[in-house]
């Protein structure tokens, strides 16, 4: 029964990531379903929603963008680099990395899958939605100290997740494994038929409104 | 003979349908995010140049660098312009 979820936990690994044994995290006698990079992006976009109970509620801005530029730049910049020949990166660098990526991206998403007219009617989501989305507003719905909280947790799982690799205890892999599945369906099956919903009907608006104009 | 009896195909029962159907969900992703790019890259082209602002250097910005070319479009991105003067003072 361990292998059977395994292999379901590798093969749904294996539609988003590459699976290099040398990039991936070695962890209670197996590789973890995806390689260092999405483990740590995958992860951090989980943490990334322990923040939403910090967002301002009466708030219409986008989260702050100055600081989710910041976050997002270094997982890109790494993998770029790397991709390009400049210089290879270590497992360590691009779980970290990725990690501050996937903190930093879901208040973000979820700010935009907050446009999905589809989005209010979920019965649990709904709680997490800014009331209305106004991308000039000052005022973010999530702010910078959120945002840095987010930071220091993922942070605090780097230095986790470093010190049990290569472990051969499984409790490990079964606690991190579920967790990365579970994230890598919802963010690549899911939300992007949420994303393409709200742009099409954020589109729809704009021809009404100028045909009308 | 074991070998002829491998190449008779087998029916396809429940599980391989329920494969096939995953598998067709996975063949769509690229499609779908291809979708939502072209529909990010328009609506940064028509809300740039409703701005003032240069419609098609964002576009190309956004079509190479994806989420990070949006979230720096958004910070730098101007005010909109008002559409009518405001009435003068009676």
């Amino acid at each position: 029964m361990e292998d059977l979820i395994t292999h379901f936990f590798n093969f749904v690994g294996h539609v988003v990531c590459h699976q290099i044994p040398e990039r991936t995290l070695w962890i209670g006698g197996r590789y973890l379903p995806v390689c260092s990079r999405d483990t740590g992006a995958y992860l951090g976009l989980c943490i990334g929603y322990l923040l939403l109970p910090l967002r301002k509620k009466d708030a219409h801005g986008p989260p702050n963008l100055w600081i989710t530029f910041f976050m997002v730049v270094p997982m890109i910049v790494d993998a770029a680099t790397q991709t390009l020949g400049v210089r290879t990166s270590t497992n360590e660098l691009r779980l970290i990395t990725g990690l501050i990526f996937g903190v930093a991206l879901a208040p973000f998403l979820v700010y935009l899958v907050s446009l999905v007219p589809l989005s209010r009617k979920l019965p649990i989501v709904q709680g997490f939605l800014p009331k209305s989305v106004r991308l000039d507003d000052k005022e973010p719905w999530l702010n910078s100290q959120s945002l840095g909280l987010g930071l220091l947790m993922a942070v605090a799982l780097f230095f986790a997740i470093n010190s049990v690799v290569g472990s051969t205890s499984p409790i490990f892999y079964w606690l991190l494994s579920p967790l990365i599945v579970c994230s890598v369906v919802w963010h690549i099956f899911l939300l992007p038929l949420f994303l393409a919903l709200s742009l099409f009907a954020y589109l729809r608006t704009l021809s009404c409104s100028s045909s009308s104009s | 003979m074991a070998k002829v009896s491998k190449m008779i195909p087998l029916p396809i029962g429940q599980w391989e349908w329920g494969f096939l159907g995953f598998a067709g969900l996975v063949c769509l992703i690229p499609v779908v995010w291809f979708i939502i790019a072209v529909l990010l890259c328009i609506w940064v082209y028509r809300d740039a140049e409703s701005r003032g602002m240069n419609g098609a250097m964002w576009l190309i910005i956004v079509i190479i660098t994806g989420i990070l070319g949006l979230i720096v479009y958004l910070v730098v991105r101007k005010d909109k312009k008002s559409g009518a003067p405001p009435p003068p003072p009676s």
